[in-house]
């Protein structure tokens, strides 16, 4: 009769030292991942790809946790008020974190002060398409055409302060031509006018107009990254056209973690996640995705941020580009 | 030749063991929904995209379609049998389907509505894959000033069809419009009518609204009637599920117009399945030598807008599987879907994945099939799922809508936001006021708004470009002759004699 007892007794105790063990090693329980957008957009799909893979390797379920809303600052304002415990992250992009904070007066928080960058995953470019009636062939034409007949171009992007938008504006003051900016809910609306001659030029994620570019059913004028993509190696970089010299905009992705997370435990996620970004699956589901890999550990992304916040500064300034 | 080859690997694909689990699951689900009032398609998807992420790209949208299209069959269930229409685009099948109920004709309306949706599914199946790449065409000669003139003639419609009081429908669309407005505007970047809650900064969630009115406004109402005593059964006999001869003769041709009528609207965005029963029902209103019949249980206002609706759901894909452009929410969902699987929707989807397009083509055939079986002869699980006593379904309902409103975009303001939409519709339920006209407000307004503004930049401020395209000066004169109509006296006076015998 005693021995139930004991057996009992002993594997309660064991399990409550189990659990104290567990509570000093990182992670002890599940992590939560914020995405800023709606389930199914590019964000999302990235933090699930990489979620799944860092799972494995932290032998802690890693969930995502849509919180969608207000172009993205409800989430990233939702990270920064969590603890910082390391068992929150955030999977953020230049909207919420560098432009938001530009555009918007009422954005309160600051994404390059407000957290701790982990690793950055990499960048998309976007690409300047024209619909199939717009008559210039290339970029230096439509630059000469938009010269001669100013105010007769628009452009199509999909939202007021969005990275799409600031690019149009960064060729406009490049280039020093007019187009009126037409702001889409999303890409779908916006190619559609696109497809069907309505409206004359767009600048679109590379991935949401590839498939028509390669069909050829839209003229691709170029990427707005300074190297060409690999997905398009006859596009050319707009970069490499007379006037748009140093052209540079993309579309870029990284993890971060409430700015007080302990060094000790983004060092350990900047290495795991360094890892799960070489996993052959995790690269092949990012790289068909449109995702270019540019893998850079805390320091790196840091700077990078910076550069690029400063960059959307300028361009913001100039166009005098406000939301609220 | 190359039509047969097509079909060929789509059956091939679509009979395989697991992709009719997966399709009959998706059916299934989407019949519950769409019974259970206040659940819809878009609110069940977007809980289920996590979950397919870990499936085969193919099987995982052949279950979401078919949780679209069975929730048409499903919602005009509940719209027949007891006046609440699970979907909104079963918001008219309740007009004629509960009076027939009420007539004791239940079973025939069921019927009717089943049948009707089949031959448009079916129909609507093959459209898709005769007419995938020609219809996309058609849909890109709409330019804002086409999208703008479609969505007045759209409101005009509804005016011309809401009960009762011209007067109280104008308002309830005006109020629609206003509470469409709130959120960022689209072209200037700020925000309107949002009192600086962030919550409410990307709009007021569709899904709130129409849970809120729809759904805890109905509960809050049945539940008045369930204190006072006064509550009865609310489930009519279903009857004979055969209709008469005479009723056969009379809704053929309702059905093949509005399979017609639904496939043509299904394709343009923004509209898709709601706008085109609405359209149905008007055009077989306008047809019948009976007008006065509608409204009290004729048959062919169920036959029409039900056929206009799944024909509607139907061709709604084409734009997105061969365009990736989705023409309404649901769409969008599984345009993401399909992002999430690493497949870009557009043009080469058809082309690089035979298997997936024409799989996912050939199952909502089959589809339609399995729901007439589950509909038809097992209609008596889904009237006894009706028949669980109100006071332990509508707390399940209720958590339903709840948990529906919270996992659109995991925010609790949002149950907040419908409980308050809940006891506005009960307000406007005391005050004769239809909440369909505000509904279609809410999402027309704003579209409107964007594709007037859109339509003026692109024009450079110059308004004679709707009047200067054929499209859109053929859609508002058509705009103007409704509304002509509806002033001139005569009309007015059948139109109010017609509302007025329904009630």
């Amino acid at each position: 009769m005693k021995l139930p007892f004991f057996r009992t007794s002993v594997v309660l105790l064991t399990a409550a030292f189990s659990v104290a063990a567990q509570a000093d090693v990182y992670p002890s329980k599940p992590i939560t991942v914020i995405v800023c957008y709606s389930p199914g957009g590019s964000n999302d799909m990235i933090a699930r790809t990489v979620s799944e893979e860092l799972s494995k390797r932290l032998g802690q379920p890693v969930m995502v946790e849509n919180a969608a809303g207000a172009a993205g600052t409800i989430g990233a304002a939702k990270a920064i008020r969590s603890p910082a415990d390391g068992y929150t992250l955030l999977l953020g992009s230049g909207s919420e974190i560098s432009i938001a904070k530009l555009t918007t007066p009422s954005v309160k928080y600051d994404g390059q002060k407000d957290l701790a960058p982990i690793t950055m995953i990499g960048t998309q470019p976007m690409i300047l398409v024209g619909a199939p009636g717009t008559a210039p062939k290339n970029t230096a034409e439509l630059l000469a055409y938009a010269k001669a007949n100013p105010d007769k171009l628009s452009f199509a992007s999909s939202g007021v302060g969005t990275p799409l938008h600031l690019s149009g504006e960064l060729i406009k003051q490049k280039a020093k031509i007019s187009m009126e900016h037409v702001p889409y809910k999303g890409a779908g609306p916006m190619l559609t006018d696109l497809l069907g001659n309505q409206i004359p030029l767009a600048i679109t994620v590379l991935s949401s107009s590839l498939q028509h570019v390669k069909a050829g059913k839209l003229k691709a004028y170029g990427v707005t990254e300074p190297r060409r993509a690999a997905v398009l190696p006859d596009v050319p970089a707009l970069a490499e056209t007379k006037g748009l010299e140093g052209l540079d905009m993309s579309i870029w992705w990284g993890f971060f973690a409430p700015l007080k997370t302990p060094d000790a435990i983004v060092q350990r996620l900047n290495k795991e996640l360094v890892e799960v970004l070489k996993t052959p699956s995790v690269v092949q589901k990012l790289t068909e995705s449109g995702v270019v890999l540019s893998v850079r550990g805390p320091k790196d992304f840091a700077k990078f941020v910076d550069g690029e916040t400063s960059k959307y500064r300028q361009i913001v300034q100039a166009a005098n580009i406000r939301t609220e | 030749m190359e039509l047969l080859n097509n079909l060929a690997i789509g059956f091939s694909t679509a009979l395989s063991m697991t992709n009719l689990l997966y399709c009959f699951f998706g059916v299934l689900l989407g019949t519950l929904i769409g019974v259970l009032p206040g659940l819809g398609a878009v609110a069940t998807i977007a809980m289920l995209l996590p979950a397919t992420f870990s499936l085969p790209p193919v099987s995982s949208l052949i279950m979401l379609a078919g949780i679209y299209y069975g929730a048409q069959y499903g919602g005009s269930t509940t719209a027949i049998l007891v006046n609440l229409p699970g979907e909104s685009s079963s918001v008219v099948t309740a007009l004629d389907g509960y009076k027939m109920a009420c007539q004791g004709r239940a079973g025939a309306a069921l019927t009717t509505s089943a049948v009707g949706s089949f031959v448009a599914g079916s129909l609507a199946t093959l459209l898709i894959a005769m007419f995938a790449t020609p219809l996309s065409a058609f849909a890109l000669a709409f330019g804002p000033p086409e999208y703008f003139s479609l969505m007045v003639l759209g409101l005009v419609a509804s005016v011309v069809l809401a009960h009762g009081s011209l007067l109280k429908a104008i308002c309830m669309i005006i109020l629609g419009l206003l509470l469409g407005l709130v959120g960022t505007d689209v072209n200037s970047g700020l925000s309107r009518f949002t009192f600086e809650q962030p919550q409410i900064a990307e709009g007021i969630s569709f899904v709130a609204v129409a849970m809120g009115l729809f759904g805890i406004g109905e509960i809050v109402r049945n539940l008045e009637h369930e204190a006072g005593g006064a509550r009865t059964a609310g489930i009519p006999r279903v009857g004979s599920l055969m209709p008469t001869r005479d009723e056969i003769r009379r809704i053929i041709a309702p059905i093949f117009r509005g399979t017609a009528l639904g496939s043509i609207l299904g394709i343009l965005p923004g509209g898709g399945a709601m706008l085109a029963s609405f359209a149905s029902y008007s055009l077989e209103k306008k047809l019948s030598p009976h007008p006065e019949t509608f409204g009290n249980g004729a048959i062919e206002g169920v036959a029409g807008p039900e056929s206009a609706n799944n024909a509607g759901a139907q061709t709604s894909f084409i734009p997105m599987l061969t365009l990736g452009i989705p023409s309404n929410a649901v769409m969008a969902l599984m345009a993401g879907a399909m992002i999430m699987q690493g497949i870009q929707p557009g043009p080469s989807v058809m082309v690089e994945q035979p298997a997936l397009f024409w799989g996912m083509v050939t199952s909502m055939w089959i589809g339609n099939i399995m729901l007439v079986i589950l509909n038809l002869p097992l209609i008596g699980i889904w009237v006894r799922l009706l028949a669980v006593p109100y006071h332990l379904l509508f707390p399940v309902i209720i958590v339903i809508c709840g948990i529906g409103a919270f996992s659109v975009s995991n925010s609790v303001f949002d149950i907040h936001l419908m409980a308050a939409f809940g006891v506005l519709g009960y307000v406007f339920f005391k005050l004769e006021c239809e909440p369909a006209p505000l509904l279609l407000g809410f999402i027309l307004g704003p579209m409107m708004e964007e594709y007037l503004r859109r339509a003026m930049l692109l024009s450079r401020g110059d308004f004679t470009v709707f009047l200067t395209r054929p499209i859109s000066a053929t859609l508002l004169a058509l705009s103007a002759a409704a509304l002509a109509l509806v002033v001139l006296p005569a009309f007015r006076k059948t139109r109010e004699e017609a509302f007025h015998e329904e009630d």
